[in-house]
């Protein structure tokens, strides 16, 4: 209950009852929600039957955020994927399903689902703002950072591949090549492992034309089924690392979290 | 030309008012903690050779990475960097000038580093650091008296804090075992340091792949012993038992953890490894080991002034 917006609560059809010593239980009669007692809080009625609920105390904050655990999805694919699979460990994933424009979804059993870009994922994760970051093998081996990566989840299954016009050689002759892609640091790691120089040419839309129009030799591109390659009259030479889904985790929660974390990510190991 | 006359360097900025009070508040605490424990204080230049942090030829030090030093030359055109770190200078001191006084020789520091942290990472480039080091020589007998200054410190700077103990032995002597070369062991490094589960379970089924998921509380000791086989592994293990228990002792029983998949990620550690956390924070406050550094072996930490400013200013 610490940043507004991201923590504060909003209950409805709940009861609050002031307890011993100061403490107050709240008990929410909608099912399915788990009871809650805070220790030295303030409770205000609000409009319409609804109450906010602040906490006073200094330190509280803290610990009410130590027991969330706040998780960054990468958005689209990857997002309905994993949502699947929190279903199948047991987290009833409704808020984030009917999260309208909501950028944050609150689950039942301390969980809290922020919806991000894939570059994102990783920062949230690397600066500890995110416990948990779902997130492809290609992000990270393009924007790198500092995380532990604990976990593939085996689908967004796909690969990175070198990919030249039917019947090219990308190889032939002494001159310098040169390749278009999106993922330049993949692109330039890979070529630097081969001893390679080549011009690299960042492209941020479909890389497929670059070729086509005669700006670049090859492409380096995430390839799935290789269809739109080869409905651009391109094919694939090289496959160059294979992609999936991740785990990642911030290294301090790691450590700060580790029963909470070993639990939630036991769960989804169990259930892939 | 657009001129940058009215904008700091990225990763920098200008500090105001609490903020300064709330840095030299905890600058004057730590120091006078380790002028209080014996420790004397020393500074070094801000700029340094590049040579300094490169890694010695013949020792197997890697050094620090290129592209996170700030550089600059002289006026023979030398390369000169402004220290990344503060403790390769202090031994570059300490073999030099202070070659003859009497071992172990505690001292300490309060000075900023500075580091090249990727474009728009939201990384400070600069850091305040106030740390200590213990030059023995001897190995091993400093050890304790390091750790337990270095939870003494995290008590004082009242934060929510854990620390963390674990050993770069445990890697290096596992990866000997396992028939690894120097390079070999330095490939597989970097996933056991990072608990990159799934690309270790790819390279190798041994101990290397379980050494990351051996962290936590007291539980990790029983289950290391089950799992080490070499004396060598049993005898490490043995040690950092020694030193947890010491801590524990001192009422810090939830504040204490172990981390036996720590690795010599800065390539002149050599033994025990420690780090302090704070909740709210994303990397260690504190962060420390036993080195071995050009002819010098020691045990030293490092507390980082702007990020416990900064937890204290969250309060």
């Amino acid at each position: 209950m610490v940043k507004k917006g991201l923590n504060e609560n909003k209950f409805e059809n709940s009861q609050c009852l002031t307890g011993e010593n100061g403490t107050f239980h709240l008990s929410l009669v909608k099912k399915g929600l788990n009871e809650n007692k805070f220790e030295n809080s303030q409770c205000l009625t609000g409009e319409n039957g609804t109450f906010h609920l602040s906490l006073v105390k200094k330190g509280l904050n803290e610990k009410v955020q130590s027991n969330v655990i706040r998780i960054a999805l990468t958005k689209g694919r990857l997002e309905k994927k994993a949502t699947e699979l929190f279903e199948k460990a047991g987290f009833d994933m409704t808020p984030l399903r009917e999260r309208g424009r909501q950028l944050v979804a609150r689950i039942d059993g301390g969980l809290e689902i922020v919806i991000a870009k894939p570059p994102d994922v990783l920062t949230y994760v690397e600066h500890g703002v995110c416990d948990i970051g779902i997130v492809g093998k290609d992000t990270i081996l393009e924007y790198g950072g500092k995380y532990f990566e604990v976990l593939d989840l085996g689908f967004g299954k796909c690969r990175f591949s070198l990919a030249v016009k039917k019947g090219a050689d990308f190889y032939s002759g002494y001159g310098v090549k040169t390749v278009a892609t999106k993922y330049s640091n993949i692109t330039r790691h890979f070529f630097e492992s081969k001893g390679m120089d080549v011009d690299i040419v960042k492209i941020e839309g479909s890389v497929e034309l670059a070729p086509l129009l005669g700006l670049a030799g090859g492409i380096v591109d995430l390839v799935e089924t290789g269809s739109t390659l080869h409905e651009n009259g391109l094919e694939e030479v090289e496959e160059i690392v294979s992609i999936s889904a991740r785990v990642i985790v911030n290294t301090v929660s790691m450590k700060l979290k580790k029963q909470r974390l070993d639990e939630i990510i036991g769960r989804i190991e169990e259930n892939l | 030309m657009k001129k940058n006359n009215l904008i700091t360097p990225e990763g920098t900025r200008d500090l105001l008012f609490d903020e300064c009070r709330a840095r030299r508040e905890i600058e004057s605490e730590l120091m006078e903690l380790f002028k209080n424990e014996g420790y004397s204080e020393v500074i070094t230049p801000f700029l340094e050779f590049y040579d300094v942090f490169s890694g010695s030829p013949n020792g197997g030090m890697q050094g620090f990475p290129q592209e996170s030093m700030y550089k600059l030359t002289d006026s023979k055109g030398r390369l000169m960097v402004i220290r990344p770190d503060s403790t390769q200078p202090i031994i570059r001191l300490a073999e030099t000038r202070l070659k003859n006084e009497p071992r172990p020789l505690k001292l300490c520091y309060n000075q900023t580093i500075y580091r090249a942290n990727p474009k728009d990472a939201g990384r400070d480039d600069e850091i305040m650091q106030s740390g200590i080091e213990i030059l023995d020589g001897a190995g091993g007998k400093s050890d304790s008296e390091a750790v337990s200054l270095a939870v003494m410190v995290l008590k004082k700077l009242g934060i929510d804090f854990r620390f963390e103990i674990g050993d770069c032995s445990f890697f290096n002597l596992l990866s000997l075992e396992a028939g690894m070369s120097e390079d070999e062991a330095e490939e597989i490094r970097p996933f056991v340091e990072t608990k990159n589960f799934p690309e270790l379970s790819r390279l190798t089924n041994g101990m290397l792949a379980r050494l990351p998921r051996l962290f936590g509380g007291e539980e990790v000791f029983n289950e290391a012993e089950k799992l080490f086989k070499s004396n060598a592994l049993q005898m490490t293990l043995e040690k950092l038992k020694g030193v947890y228990e010491e801590l524990r002792g001192n009422g810090l029983e939830e504040k204490i953890t172990v981390d036996l998949g720590l690795t010599n990620k800065r390539g002149y550690y050599t033994g025990i490894l420690f780090n302090g956390y704070a909740q709210g924070y994303g990397k260690p406050v504190l962060s420390g080991g036993r080195y071995l550094i050009n002819k010098t072996e020691g045990i030293g930490f490092a507390v980082n002034v702007s990020a416990i400013a900064e937890l204290r200013g969250n309060k």
